[in-house]
């Protein structure tokens, strides 16, 4: 099973001038291959495993894992980043499916026949162009409202994750797609801030397969490098349901100027 | 309450208060009963207010947008002491 994980910045679709050329043209080419992966494992079904920026969880309801199980996915509107906002195709029977095995294993993923996609799942869609080639099956892992499941337990649900897409696809061809950043701050004073050595050791470790090693940061230390890092749970999901392979680096910008961010992207390649 | 100023701040950018905090924000900050003091700094859009009482940064990113200001006066706002 093909899999990858890329950062899902707005800034990539609303700014793309701020960044150096070198750096958008590394990022673009990045998606393009991505998207040449996918195409050429044939799929026609993407798990994507994400996290949402406050349109479908709040304070008052904050599952810890979230499946959608529509026929099709509605977009919160977000015309400012230069996205689309047509609904995206989904597969209600597999998700729901994908749900009830999890039941069975031992997890309570919520589900929602109307859960809204966003950012961290449009821009890589949309810079993929995917969105019309597949069918989308989005998981989103709460990393906004703490408390956040812990990264060990994103392990379990990823191995299980791996585990049920095997045995429950039956003829889709399906791919996995992990979304989101490493260290990064949202809407707090070190925007502008990245923790390149926790980065590069967080990178390091994947592409040794040890998911275990980055599963034993602290939240303390994900809140040190920034509250948006806690992004890095939908990286393990993905990295443990395609245990025991390696995956490649596609993108590695340590720190892209004018976006400020880091840019990475990983690709578990088929077997 | 700072919970209470979260979900708040969620219903009035993108939840089921959105289209009436848009047409009349007095009254739905009013209706919502806080403090005078939080009531004036969702009013006055003091981000810098709310950030400090621990209001969470992204929905006070959201906040802040829907008033329309940009992200750079944002964070200048809430760097502030």
């Amino acid at each position: 099973m093909i899999a990858a994980a890329t950062v899902h910045a707005p800034y990539l679709t609303g700014w793309p001038d701020r960044a150096q050329k070198p750096d958008l043209a590394a990022t673009m080419d990045g998606f393009a291959r991505l998207s040449e992966a996918y195409r050429a494992a044939e799929i026609d079904t993407l798990v994507v495993v994400t996290s949402e920026h406050i349109v479908n969880l709040s304070p008052k309801m904050a599952p810890p894992f979230m499946i959608g199980c529509g026929d099709r996915h509605p977009v919160f509107p977000e015309r400012h980043f230069n996205l689309p906002v047509e609904d995206i195709k989904g597969d209600a029977a597999f998700a729901k499916a994908l749900t009830r095995g999890f039941y069975d294993a031992g997890f309570e993923p919520a589900h929602s026949t109307e859960l809204v996609l966003d950012h961290g799942t449009i821009v890589p869609l949309h810079l993929m162009k995917l969105a019309e080639a597949v069918s989308v099956i989005p998981i989103v892992v709460n990393s906004i409202f703490a408390p956040l499941p812990s990264l060990g337990r994103c392990a379990e649900f990823g191995r299980t994750l791996g585990k049920l897409i095997d045995e429950l696809g039956g003829i889709r061809r399906i791919g996995l797609l992990a979304t989101g950043g490493l260290s990064h701050s949202v809407g707090t004073p070190g925007v502008f801030d990245v923790d390149r050595d926790l980065d590069r050791w967080i990178l390091e470790s994947l592409l040794a397969g040890d998911v275990d090693a980055v599963c034993e940061i602290a939240d303390a230390e994900l809140d040190a490098a920034g509250n948006g890092t806690h992004e890095i749970r939908n990286w393990i999901v993905v990295a443990a349901a395609s245990q025991p392979r390696k995956p490649v680096t596609i993108t590695n910008i340590p720190f892209a100027e004018g976006w400020n961010m880091g840019v990475h992207q990983l690709l578990w390649e088929d077997l | 309450m700072l919970d209470r100023l979260n979900q708040f701040l969620v219903e009035i950018t993108r939840g089921g208060l959105a289209s009436r905090f848009a047409s009349d924000p007095d009254t739905v900050i009013a209706d919502a009963r806080f403090p005078d003091e939080m009531q004036k700094a969702i009013r006055e859009g003091d981000v810098g207010f709310l950030y400090r009482f621990g209001a969470h940064p992204m929905a006070l990113l959201y906040f802040a947008r829907a008033t329309g200001m940009s992200n750079e006066q944002y964070y200048k706002n809430i760097s502030k002491e």
